[in-house]
């Protein structure tokens, strides 16, 4: 049989794409060249058939790999149903409601140069987002609902004591500590930009970089440092387990911008979020649908009709409005 | 091994343990194939086994548990990648040819688990039909999981070479089985 170079050429390029080792930007080339090219396409497709059927067929994880996966189903299957969606819990639960006008509160606080201890604690209102800029050009947004008092020792070292989801972008100093404490776990800054989400009551800490190092611990003892930017950490405080994925900044940092973010959230939850922001009651004549699961990134601007029609034509959702004489307004799913 | 399927309705940890060992991996690589994200496709493939746990009291004497497990999956996998799609159309739209092509592509699949068994037997003997270098080389890689580098430093060849026959012997598999690929992709051919 004869291959000529350029046929291998192309099964070269078509493994660098499967094995993940291009950049996006070849990806995102190469994915677009196929939309154009159905027969490049069919044959892309054959090859990746291959490809995964091979896997499918000779490649498994190691034994102790799958030891610990069926446990934890097993556990999972035991105790809640509701508590296997690991990934992403601590920001479907982050997606708090923000104001439909944003009101940005920028507080300075040059009198802090001054003291040498000063607190003050900030909360951030529901539907609200609020910011900081402290003295040392450290900026902080909290999300709707966080609550944090920020300890300012001397010029060299600041503690921020958090409850809920908070951005920081921190110049590096090296002559100050930057340490954000949430009970006994504590973020060690170094010159970064990171989001930080600790969820008290559900025990889970949510940790994105996007630049620079920071340090994870508990007490005195380091948990993780090895967080590289793009990637996000998972940390739950019950079973001390953490997972690592790689993540989006745009997609993150949504809350920041007035954006309402889902993430594989059940309706049962997004309708919860609805009868807050827009008041109005919301229904299920069709009980099923509160488990359909949604992802989507909507500006908080959007009517509420808007948002309902995305839902009706991304799902096999039907709704109905009723606007009632006393001014009260109800939807019903179904 | 046969499946338990009394165990499996009736809830027993050491049937489950079985299927799970058996079809977790397969299904694993499967995910990941079409997804291309290992803790999301492990998440998939996680949510495909509670789901047969919930329904395990609605399957008959008779069910077919494994190509109940391997819809659920695919299932589960375009599912993910629809939802990537309406949020990439938000915030990362180059991201939507790759999505829409996966979904494609992973909806192309076999559409039960008994092709994907007979699609395996196929792909076997059109390994076993290759040329003897090639071969070699392409089971010590696939089959053995050794490195390019492993490969070349065994065969005393450069890992140019290795790299170079790995590419013939997909290459060869493609247009071997190019019989075998859907319908669907060659109507392609007689619209075009």
């Amino acid at each position: 049989m004869c291959l000529d170079i350029k046929t291998i050429t192309l099964e070269k390029d078509f493994l660098h794409i499967l094995k993940g080792k291009a950049t996006k930007k070849e990806r995102s080339q190469f994915f677009e060249s196929l939309a154009h090219n159905s027969n490049l396409k069919s044959e892309f497709m054959a090859f990746q058939k291959i490809w995964v059927l091979n896997n499918m067929k000779y490649r498994s994880r190691d034994k102790k790999k799958i030891k610990k996966s069926f446990n934890r189903f097993w556990s999972d299957i035991n105790t809640s149903y509701s508590l296997y969606r690991r990934i992403w819990p601590t920001l479907s639960t982050a997606v708090a409601l923000l104001a439909i006008c944003l009101i940005v509160s920028n507080l300075l606080f040059k009198d802090l140069f001054f003291t040498s201890v000063e607190t003050f604690t900030i909360s951030s209102p529901k539907g609200n987002i609020s910011s900081v800029e402290l003295s040392d050009g450290s900026k902080l947004w909290f999300n709707s609902g966080a609550k944090a008092s920020v300890t300012v020792y001397n010029h060299d070292k600041i503690t921020v004591e958090l409850n809920g989801e908070a951005f920081f972008d921190i110049p590096h100093d090296k002559n100050r500590e930057f340490i954000i404490e949430m009970g006994e776990y504590s973020v060690y800054d170094l010159g970064t930009q990171f989001n930080l989400k600790y969820d008290k009551d559900n025990q889970l800490i949510n940790l994105s970089l996007f630049e620079g190092e920071v340090a994870f611990k508990k007490g005195e003892n380091n948990l993780y440092s090895d967080l590289l930017p793009g990637e996000a950490l998972n940390y739950n405080i019950k079973n001390a387990h953490k997972t690592v994925y790689q993540c989006d900044k745009d997609y993150i940092t949504a809350w920041k911008h007035g954006k309402f973010v889902f993430i594989d959230q059940p309706l049962i939850e997004i309708a919860k979020e609805l009868e807050e922001w827009y008041d109005v009651t919301i229904e299920f004549g069709n009980g099923e649908l509160k488990d359909d699961l949604f992802s989507g990134v909507i500006k908080r601007r959007t009517s509420m009709e808007h948002i309902l029609k995305v839902l009706q034509l991304t799902s096999n959702l039907n709704y109905a409005i009723d606007y009632q004489k006393d001014g009260s307004c109800y939807v019903i799913f179904e | 091994m046969d499946i338990d399927l009394q165990g499996v309705i009736s809830g027993k940890k050491r049937a489950f343990e079985d299927i799970y060992n058996k079809y977790f991996d397969l299904l694993f690589y499967l995910a990941v194939g079409y997804v291309n994200d290992y803790t999301r496709a492990e998440d998939l493939v996680h949510d495909a086994f509670i789901k047969l746990w919930e329904r395990r009291k609605d399957l008959y004497s008779d069910s077919n548990v494994k190509n109940l497990l391997y819809t659920i999956t695919k299932h589960n996998c375009l599912n993910h990648l629809r939802q990537q799609e309406i949020i990439a159309k938000n915030c990362r739209d180059y991201l939507i040819p790759e999505l829409k092509y996966r979904q494609e592509a992973l909806d192309n699949f076999a559409n039960s688990f008994e092709d994907v068994e007979s699609l395996l037997v196929i792909v076997e003997r059109a390994i076993d039909n290759l040329p003897e270098d090639i071969r070699m080389v392409f089971k010590m890689n696939r089959f053995e999981n050794l490195t390019y580098r492993e490969i070349a430093s065994k065969l005393d060849v450069s890992p140019k070479t290795v790299e170079a026959r790995i590419s013939k012997a997909l290459k060869l598999l493609r247009v071997e089985l190019k019989d075998y690929l859907p319908l669907a992709q060659l109507m392609f051919w007689f619209l075009r």
